[in-house]
């Protein structure tokens, strides 16, 4: 992961509140949003329970995140993004991004929404970020590497995804 | 983290069999019975309730106790440390199975406790031990670990895809 810079300026208050409030789209539990991928069939056939709620998913398209927001850069892109809650005991297990293998030149980034926590895991190619500051934010040495996310301290995690591409 | 040795040679075929192939006692996460009776066990227990009292939030164990291995004799490791007494337990966490960050609590019973663990297989990306803000990464079948600090805040997870094997030991004294 390499580091950007702060944009704790960029990051809205009412955001905060608004995720912190709000469950946004529980995942993997509803199936009508999952594809049918080789990854959950995967995640299906190891134990995991696909219709739990590992994680909460908002984004613009579905209106799960209503709020204004636009990205800190390359807004002119083409681009996604999606924040992720988890609650205590939550987690995402080891995937790749799909978009990050099915788009070009993709360039992917991960920013803090608040200082991190014991507890609050976030795990790429290897490597654990951890100590860093509400507003951090990272971009992947490779958007296909292989990460996932997890939480067992006691406060909900939340953090901030987007995805740049031609 | 102090890294001790390699014991690759005493995980054997037969240990891994057994643990693989044996349920093991299924724990709660949130153990409410054991985080008491001392400030800090007292703390956790209330740090947890709230996101993992009403959860089914578990993870496999086997110590000395589990009728799963009533069947199964074995010795310890040779450590370079030990105590009047020894307490082990293996730890097997299936996909999705975690301990949140917590103490051993038996550790607030015991004197001059020194906390080792041993990895029973390769490091896997997504197999997780934390402690003081660091990941075990990059361990091989058998390394072994002194603990710089037993009463450290520790947690652990697993969001592979293929189970977790550790086996824990505390010596301590009378």
């Amino acid at each position: 992961m390499i580091y950007i810079g702060n944009y704790k300026d960029w990051i809205q208050q009412e955001w905060i509140d608004y995720l912190l409030t709000t469950d946004g789209t529980p995942r993997p539990q509803t199936t009508s949003e999952n594809p049918n991928s080789p990854e959950f069939r995967k995640a299906a056939s190891v134990g995991y329970d696909l219709t739990k709620i590992y994680w909460y998913h908002y984004t613009n398209t579905n209106n799960t995140f209503p709020l204004p927001l636009e990205l800190p850069f390359d807004n002119n892109r083409n681009h996604i993004w999606w924040f992720i809650k988890m609650n205590p005991g939550m987690f995402m297990p080891m995937h790749k991004d799909p978009h990050a293998v099915e788009e070009k030149n993709v360039k992917r980034y991960w920013i803090a929404l608040q200082d991190y926590e014991e507890g609050h895991i976030h795990i790429n190619a290897g490597q654990f970020l951890s100590n860093y500051k509400k507003g951090d934010m990272y971009m992947y040495d490779d958007p296909t590497a292989i990460h996932g996310a997890c939480n067992i301290g006691y406060n909900p995690r939340i953090v901030f995804n987007f995805s740049t591409y031609d | 983290m102090e890294y001790i040795g390699n014991y690759k040679d005493w995980i054997t075929p037969e240990l891994m069999n057994h643990l693989k192939t044996r349920t093991g006692d299924t724990t709660p996460v949130w153990q409410p019975d054991r985080w008491k009776g001392h400030p800090m066990l007292d703390e956790f227990r209330e740090l947890a309730r709230p996101g993992f009292a009403h959860k089914d939030h578990d993870f496999q164990q086997f110590n000395s106790s589990s009728k799963d291995m009533q069947d199964f004799k074995f010795q310890l490791p040779d450590l370079p440390k030990q105590g009047d007494h020894q307490r082990w337990w293996f730890i097997k966490l299936l996909p999705g199975q975690m301990q949140a960050m917590h103490i051993d609590p038996h550790l607030v019973e015991v004197k001059n406790p020194v906390r080792y663990t041993m990895f029973l297989e390769d490091y896997h990306p997504g197999h997780i031990f934390v402690w003081n803000d660091k990941l075990a990464s990059n361990y091989k079948a058998g390394d072994v670990f002194e603990w710089s600090d037993p009463m450290i805040v520790h947690g652990c997870v697993n969001i592979s895809f293929q189970t977790r094997y550790t086996m824990q030991i505390t010596m301590f004294d009378d």
